[in-house]
C-alpha cells in the first residue's frame, strides 16, 4: 500500500472511533442525532448511485424503504425471524422486487422512467393500506425491535452509513465503477467505447435497491412503527434528492455532506413544521442557482479536491 | 477480395428526412478510405448507422464477414469496430487516463493491469502523456480531439471511424493530426475517415463520395475527384458552368 492509502485507512479508523465513542460519551439527542445522519447517508449513497452515476433519476426509493421496512415487520412479527435476518430478508426482497419491476420501468427514461417509479410507490402505498395481512392503513408495531437499546442501533446505523460510503467507493474502484462514472459523463460514448448502458444501469439499480431495502431495515429498528403511507410516502425521495443536490450529485463526498445538512436543518427547522418543506425547498433552489454541482461538486471542480477518489493514476 | 466492412443499399428517414438514401460501398482491409460530401450528404449518419448509434431502417452491414446489421453499439466496439465523435465528447469528469482505461476495458476486454504499458505507448503516440492524470474537462480542442483518437485506438480497434478529427483546427495542427493518422494507419489499423480538408483527402488511400444520402463513387482519390458528378454535387462546379 502506498503512502496516500496508509493515510486513508489511519482517517477512516480515527473517524470511526471518534463516531464511535458518541455513543459511549453522547447523551441520547446527541445518539439519534448522529444516527439520522448516518441512515440518511446511506439513504443518499444508493439514490445518488441511480440519480448521480446512472442517470436513472429515481422519485420511487421510497419503495424500497417500504418493502424493507414492512419486510422486517413481518417476518420477526409472524415468522419470529431474528431481527438481523429480518433486515437482510428486506434487502433481498427489494433486490428481488427491483428486478421484477425492472423489466417495465427500464422501458422508459428520462422524466417517464421518474415518474414511473413514483406511480409504482404510490401503488405499493395504496395497496398495502388495503392489505389485511399487513393490518392494512393500521400498520404494524415491531415490538421486537424494542429489545434493542440507543446505542445498539447507533452502531448499527454507524455501520450502515460507513458500509454504504465504503461499499460505494470500492463499486466506483470496479469495472462496474468505470461504466457508470463513464455513463454519468456520456451515455452515449460510453457504449461507442463498449459499455453496456442498459446492462450497467440494471446492475446499478439492484445494488441501490437491495442497499435501501437493508438500510429501511435498520431505519424501523429505530422508529418501531410502520405504516403505509409514511412507508411508501414521497418525502423520503425528497429528502434524498436534496441531499444529493446539496452535497454534490455524482460525488461519493456529496452525500455525507447533504446528510449531515439536510439533518441539521430538519432539527432546527422542527419548530416550523408547516413551514419547514418550503424553506428546504427554497435551500435546495438557490442551492442549485449558486452551486449546481452542489458543495463537494463545486470544489471538486474548482479546487480539484477530492477526499474519496475513485481516481486511478498512471 | 480482402474487406473489412461492407455495406448494401443502406438508409436511414428521420419523418419527412431522407438522411440516407442508398449507401453501398465496402472497406479494404489496412487501407485509409476517405469520406466526402457536401454538408447534409449523410456522411455523419452513415457512421452513426455503422457504429449502431440509429437503427437501420433497410440495408445490411457485415463486419469481419458478419452481419452486424441489428447488433447493439456496445457489442460493435467489442468486435473492433472503433470510432470518434466530430464534436468530442470525453468523460470530463474522468481524467485522460481514464477515458482510455474505459474504452481499454469494455471494448477491448483487457484487465487495467493486461493493458498499462499499451495505453501508456498509446498517450505517447497522442502526445497526451503529460496529460494523463488530469481531467479530460481541463483539456483544449485540439487535446480533446487527440483525446477522441487516444480513446478510439485504445478500443483495440480493427477500424477506426474518424469523423472530421481534423475540423476546427489550426493548419499546423491538422497537419499533426494528420502524420498521426498515419502512423495509426501503420500500426495495421484499417481507417475510414470523413473530413474536410481536400489537401488531406488527397492523400488517402481511396475515397467514398456521397451526395443527399447516396453513395456516388468510391474509387482513388485521382478518380473520385474528377468525376464530373462529384465535381458537381461537392464542388458546386458542372461542365454547364464551364461553357
Amino acid at each position: 500500500m502506498d503512502r496516500a492509502g496508509k493515510i486513508r485507512i489511519s482517517l477512516l479508523i480515527l473517524i470511526i472511533v471518534v463516531l464511535a465513542s458518541v455513543s459511549v460519551f453522547g447523551d441520547r439527542y446527541t445518539k439519534m442525532l448522529f444516527m439520522l445522519i448516518f441512515l440518511y447517508m446511506a439513504l443518499g449513497q444508493f439514490w445518488n448511485l441511480l440519480g448521480g452515476y446512472s442517470g436513472l433519476v429515481s422519485l420511487g426509493q421510497q419503495i424500497f424503504i417500504g418493502l424493507g421496512g414492512y419486510t422486517l415487520a413481518v417476518t420477526v412479527l409472524n415468522y419470529n425471524f431474528p431481527i438481523w435476518l429480518g433486515v437482510l430478508t428486506g434487502g433481498i426482497v427489494c433486490l428481488v422486487f427491483a428486478l421484477i419491476i425492472s423489466k417495465a420501468i427500464f422501458r422508459m427514461s428520462g422524466v417517464y422512467f421518474s415518474i414511473g417509479t413514483w406511480v409504482v410507490a404510490e401503488s405499493l402505498a395504496i395497496w398495502f393500506s388495503n392489505w389485511e395481512y399487513v393490518e392494512m392503513g393500521q400498520g404494524l408495531f415491531i415490538k421486537p425491535a424494542k429489545l434493542f437499546s440507543v446505542s445498539d442501533i447507533y452502531y448499527l446505523s454507524m455501520i450502515v452509513g460507513i458500509g454504504s460510503v465504503i461499499l460505494v467507493y470500492f463499486l466506483l474502484r470496479s469495472k462496474l465503477g468505470l461504466a457508470l462514472m463513464a455513463m454519468r459523463d456520456n451515455p452515449g460514448a460510453s457504449e461507442v467505447c463498449g459499455v453496456s448502458v442498459f446492462k450497467n444501469k440494471l446492475y446499478c439499480y439492484l445494488i441501490s435497491s437491495f442497499g435501501t431495502g437493508i438500510v429501511a431495515g435498520v431505519l424501523y429498528m429505530n422508529i418501531i412503527f410502520i405504516q403505509p403511507n409514511q412507508a411508501f410516502g414521497i418525502d423520503w425521495t425528497v429528502a434524498l434528492v436534496f441531499i444529493s443536490i446539496i452535497g454534490g450529485i455524482g460525488t461519493i463526498e456529496g452525500p455525507i455532506i447533504g446528510a449531515v445538512v439536510y439533518v441539521l436543518l430538519q432539527q432546527w427547522l422542527s419548530n416550523f413544521s408547516s413551514a419547514s418543506m418550503l424553506v428546504l425547498g427554497i435551500i435546495a433552489i438557490l442551492i442549485m442557482l449558486i452551486l449546481p454541482r452542489g458543495i463537494m461538486g463545486t470544489i471538486q471542480q474548482k479546487l480539484g479536491f477530492e477526499i474519496l477518489s475513485p481516481r486511478r493514476y498512471l | 477480395m480482402n474487406e473489412i466492412l461492407a455495406t448494401k443499399h443502406l438508409s436511414k428517414s428521420f419523418g419527412r428526412v431522407q438522411a440516407v438514401a442508398d449507401v453501398s460501398f465496402a472497406v479494404r482491409k489496412g487501407e485509409l478510405l476517405g469520406v466526402i460530401g457536401p454538408n447534409g450528404a449523410g456522411k455523419t449518419s452513415v457512421f452513426n448507422l455503422l457504429t449502431g448509434v440509429y437503427p437501420i431502417d433497410n440495408g445490411t452491414i457485415s463486419f469481419q464477414g458478419q452481419d452486424i446489421t441489428h447488433m447493439p453499439v456496445a457489442g460493435r466496439s467489442t468486435m473492433g469496430l472503433g470510432r470518434t465523435f466530430q464534436i468530442p465528447r470525453p468523460f470530463t469528469g474522468m481524467t485522460v487516463y481514464e477515458n482510455l482505461l474505459v474504452a481499454a476495458t469494455f471494448a477491448g476486454g483487457r484487465k487495467e493491469r493486461e493493458c498499462r504499458d499499451e495505453l501508456s505507448e498509446i498517450l505517447k503516440l497522442t502526445h497526451l502523456w503529460n496529460y494523463r492524470n488530469n481531467f479530460a474537462r481541463s483539456l483544449p480542442l485540439l487535446d480533446r480531439k487527440r483525446l477522441e483518437l487516444a480513446r478510439g485506438l485504445a478500443t483495440d480497434p480493427q477500424l477506426l471511424l474518424l469523423d472530421e478529427i481534423a475540423g476546427g483546427l489550426t493548419e499546423a495542427e491538422a497537419a499533426e493530426v494528420f502524420n498521426l493518422i498515419k502512423a495509426i494507419q501503420h500500426r495495421g489499423v484499417t481507417i475510414v475517415w470523413i473530413e474536410h480538408i481536400m489537401s488531406m483527402m488527397e492523400a488517402t488511400d481511396r475515397l467514398l463520395a456521397l451526395a443527399q444520402g447516396n453513395s456516388i463513387i468510391c474509387d482513388t482519390p485521382k478518380v473520385v475527384l474528377n468525376d464530373p458528378q462529384v465535381l458537381e454535387f461537392y464542388l458546386g462546379w458542372s461542365k454547364k458552368h464551364e461553357q
